[in-house]
């Protein structure tokens, strides 16, 4: 059962407050549906039809899912759900990785929506949290993603190192090609 | 070994305190704020399952679901007992199937996830469940519209026809 502190800055002053990091649970799938998913459509997020029941699911029934959410003054500020068994590194074969397979922070939290967000870095403990699952693992701190279209800029950002897709390869030509990301593993 | 291990533990012991550090946060924020834009990532296959059914290298479950779709949709066509046009029906079929696929309707859609819901909690060698496997059969019969069931159909019958004209004349030149 993980129940982690996590720093979050205030987006209107700056200070920081201590939200914790936990195991995904319903009322976590329920603050998405109740709270998020109506501004994302409003907004016309790329995640605005995102399914974390499902996904909640699926960590349920399915030891290699994990799903994690930051929770601060009991709403759910960032959603995460992680892959650990079956993605290996595009950069170094053979050595496997943590896969985000889905992450999400609340639309009040997100700079293009609502300027200042309420909280930052919400995204970022996530992202560095899959590292410490990667670490945990044994795999050294490698993490990948697929990057949705508006988001690339971040991860260039967090030096992740970038995988352009072949736009060739795709079988319908309206496909959405997603860049993928990916952490090497940390110096031991 | 044992050094590695420690020094995994080194580093998750780092990471954590790292989550926890208001200077780091400061810094992480810095960052977003540089980069000014959303920070969501990975695929999805709720209302983009298509995409993700045509990219099935990337994501083992959609490989898998593709999988399951087309074993059961050469199900269909065995127990339909078509016999030598099974294999124009199934050519024709299958292309169809994965065009539908890609933007299926939100009823097939809830019907597949469920299905790949279950899938992915069972073993390798382990079957679906009866009442899974019928709902998979009806979503994949649904997807192919009526049209393409004619089209279907009207590929094996040519298979056939083709195969008794070939009879015929080899009887003929016998």
């Amino acid at each position: 059962m993980v129940q982690l502190p996590v720093s979050l800055v205030r987006g209107h002053d700056q200070q920081s407050v201590e939200a914790r990091l936990l195991d995904l649970q319903p009322r976590h799938v329920a603050d998405f549906q109740s709270l998020w998913q109506a501004q994302l459509r409003q907004f016309s997020q790329a995640d605005k039809y995102w399914d974390w029941a499902f996904k909640e699911r699926l960590t349920i029934r399915n030891a290699n899912y994990e799903g994690y959410a930051v929770e601060y003054g009991g709403r759910t500020h960032g959603l995460m759900m992680l892959e650990t068994q079956w993605h290996s590194s595009q950069f170094y074969p053979g050595q496997r990785l943590v896969y985000v397979a889905a992450l999400s922070v609340a639309p009040w939290n997100r700079l293009p929506i609502q300027n200042p967000p309420q909280f930052k870095t919400v995204g970022s403990a996530l992202l560095s949290f899959s590292r410490l699952r990667s670490v945990e693992l044994g795999y050294g701190g490698r993490v990948g993603l697929h990057a949705l279209p508006g988001a690339t800029g971040f991860y260039e950002r967090k030096n992740m190192m970038r995988l352009d897709p072949d736009l060739d390869d795709r079988i319908d030509a309206d496909e959405e090609a997603l860049t993928y990301f990916e952490y090497p593993a940390l110096n031991r | 070994m044992a050094s590695q291990r420690s020094d995994d533990s080194r580093l998750a012991l780092d990471l954590m305190a790292q989550l926890r550090d208001p200077q780091w946060a400061l810094e992480a924020a810095r960052i977003e704020e540089e980069a000014h834009c959303d920070i969501s990532a990975g695929p999805e296959f709720g209302a983009r399952l298509g995409q993700f059914m045509a990219d099935p290298h990337s994501f083992h479950q959609f490989q898998r679901l593709r999988d399951l779709v087309l074993r059961e949709f050469r199900q269909l066509l065995t127990d339909g007992n078509l016999g030598v046009g099974t294999d124009a029906a199934w050519s024709v079929g299958q292309e169809r199937l994965m065009l539908r696929l890609k933007q299926p309707s939100p009823n097939i859609q809830a019907q597949l996830k469920l299905v790949l819901a279950e899938d992915l909690a069972t073993t390798e060698n382990e079957p679906l469940s009866a009442d899974a496997l019928a709902l998979f059969q009806q979503a994949v019969y649904a997807a192919l519209t009526p049209e393409d069931w004619d089209d279907i159909a009207a590929a094996a019958a040519k298979a056939v026809q083709m195969h008794v004209k070939r009879q015929l004349k080899l009887q003929q030149s016998a």
